[in-house]
């Protein structure tokens, strides 16, 4: 969702991921409430359209004709496969935008507020730099009683590293957002965080609930610097630790060799250097 | 040719593919029957029992999705057919399977090196009963492409077998040698014996760590993890960093890596220089050091 070429959206029809797959579980149980006559899903790094794909299997025709979708990528070309799938699944509404993850807000109305934020597969594309921003940003949109809900994975699988890719693990998140609502004043809330086990990688969610933070709108805005400036802090003592950790171990790798079962190791952490570098380098 | 009966459930389809096109022809074993209708009904399911009784050796790739491999394995070892299951899922073994078959661990395996593993496990396994019961037609001498390391593996392990009489009790060993749960307690064992206090790693940390330990040998929290690996696959840099990583998570002192294995020279050279306190130590370690 920045500009990491090895990027790509995954688009599989037989297929549903287990993440897009809870999200949707998740819609269900809101959409269903007979009290509600509309529901604003903002679908960040929609990709293809992967996660609407089996909208149709999961939410009755009564319950996707509340939903007003706005999905948003960097990539248009992406956007315009999601935009056919959302046509057919007579929606309330569906639109989309297309820019860069750090500059998604405004590119909605101010006064739009989203029930639902899905971030799915994404953070670890995301400009480090960006990171702080992306999550005050979605925290801002929510409405007063949405929810953000983040998906990603621990590691890149072997066959699928992406140069510039930083895949972070579900403690070093949960240390972001701890910081970050700790920062906002809500340190007393705890956000539910998940670890998901894969055939080959693991992966981790994370859900924020807005009317879960004690905090009003005008004040969030008041903190918006300290709020992004000690979340980007945190996010740099981690990149820092990682990078560390990763510089060590190539260099043992460097001094002994790697032994068969390090050939794949080696590469990742090749790429998770030149990526971790990189990411740095920004951060300065 | 030693003749195998090949037991898989459909979610096993494709490290089934990848058994045949590989390790099957490279040993040379043939394969009686590779499954091809999944949903067969009785009158297949009874030719495939027939089948099943020519074989020498019945291999069984076991799922979340077995029930029918089971009722197979429940027909081989009735024939007293020798059996060796593959488990995947991380599924937990019964004890009364464990008199009846030589199991491989295979869940903690990625699917890049799947392959790899389950070769150099089968094969030592094969070899090991071969040469002990004579259940196939070779011995560690007709296999001139393995390199001399491998031939003194085998030898150990035949040699670890020799006071067995029976072919089950030897696979049994072979088993639980192997085993990761056995593994574990070992490694608790020792851990209270050095006067430790031995906590299982909460679920929400199963990742980072196997154990936790307080008091041991005078330290603080001590992180433990465990590798039940083949003897072929050494612990690698990358888990040792994982092992910092997951020292620093839980503010642990100190943190211990035990494997049934070795370490590579780049993991040890890691753990030699961080400045966390990190003990590298395989079961041989273990045994070597007394109970305070």
């Amino acid at each position: 969702m920045n500009s990491i070429a090895d990027s790509s959206s995954i688009y599989t029809e037989e297929r549903m991921l287990s993440q897009h797959q809870a999200a949707l579980a998740i819609i269900q149980g809101l959409v269903s409430n007979p009290r509600l006559a509309e529901f604003n899903w903002l679908d960040l790094a929609c990709g293809r359209g992967q996660i609407i794909a089996h909208l149709d299997k999961n939410l009755s025709a009564a319950a996707r004709a509340k939903i007003r979708y706005f999905g948003y990528d960097i990539n248009n070309d992406a956007i315009r496969q999601a935009e056919g799938r959302a046509e057919n699944l007579d929606l309330k509404h569906h639109g989309f935008e297309i820019g860069a993850l750090a500059v998604f807000s405004r590119q909605f109305p101010d006064e739009l507020r989203f029930d639902f934020i899905t971030l799915t597969n994404t953070v670890h594309e995301i400009n480090p730099t960006a990171l702080a921003k992306t999550l005050y940003d979605s925290l801002c949109r929510l409405s007063a009683n949405g929810r953000l809900f983040v998906y990603d994975m621990e590691s890149l699988p072997p066959l699928e590293l992406e140069l510039g890719a930083i895949p972070w693990k579900q403690n070093e998140v949960a240390q972001v957002i701890h910081t970050f609502l700790h920062a906002a004043g809500a340190s007393e809330y705890e956000p539910g965080f998940g670890q998901w086990t894969h055939r080959q990688v693991n992966g981790w969610n994370a859900q924020i609930q807005r009317d879960y933070i004690d905090v009003t709108d005008e004040r969030l805005r008041n903190l918006e610097a300290e709020i992004v400036s000690c979340t980007e802090a945190k996010v740099r003592e981690i990149l820092e630790m990682k990078f560390e950790l990763c510089r060590r171990s190539l260099d043992s790798l460097t001094r002994r060799g790697a032994e068969p079962e390090e050939a794949a190791e080696k590469q990742r952490l090749l790429y998770d250097f030149w990526a971790l570098y990189r990411a740095l380098e920004r951060t300065e | 040719m030693t003749r195998v009966f090949l037991s898989v459930s459909e979610k096993s389809q494709l490290l089934s593919k990848r058994l045949l096109e590989n390790l099957l022809s490279e040993t040379g074993l043939s394969v009686l029957e590779p499954r091809q209708n999944w949903f067969a009904g009785p009158s297949t399911e009874r030719e495939r029992l027939r089948t099943m009784e020519d074989a020498d050796l019945v291999i069984v790739i076991l799922d979340r999705d077995s029930a029918q491999v089971l009722f197979e394995m429940g027909y081989a070892v009735a024939r007293r057919i020798p059996i060796v299951v593959l488990v995947q899922d991380y599924l937990a073994v019964p004890n009364f399977l464990a008199d009846h078959a030589v199991f491989l661990d295979i869940s903690h395996t990625t699917r890049e090196d799947d392959l790899r593993y389950v070769l150099s496990a089968l094969k030592d396994t094969l070899i090991t009963s071969v040469r002990k019961n004579h259940f196939f037609p070779w011995s560690v001498k007709d296999s001139p492409d393995w390199d001399r390391e491998q031939l003194e593996l085998v030898r150990e392990q035949i040699a670890r077998c020799e006071h067995l009489a029976r072919p089950e009790q030897m696979l049994r060993s072979d088993h639980l040698a192997r085993s990761a749960s056995n593994l574990e307690e070992q490694v608790t064992a020792w851990l209270v014996s050095q006067g430790g206090e031995v906590r299982k790693a909460p679920r929400s940390h199963i990742d980072d760590y196997d154990l936790l330990v307080q008091d041991f040998k005078g330290r603080g929290l001590v992180v433990v993890q465990i590798k039940a690996y083949s003897q072929k696959r050494k612990v690698s840099v990358g888990q040792v960093q994982q092992l910092e990583d997951a020292m620093r998570i839980s503010n642990a002192e100190s943190g211990i890596l035990v494997t049934d294995s070795d370490f590579t020279a780049s993991a040890r050279d890691f753990a030699a220089n961080s400045s966390s306190s990190i003990e590298l130590l395989t079961t041989r370690d273990l045994q070597a050091v007394p109970a305070e």
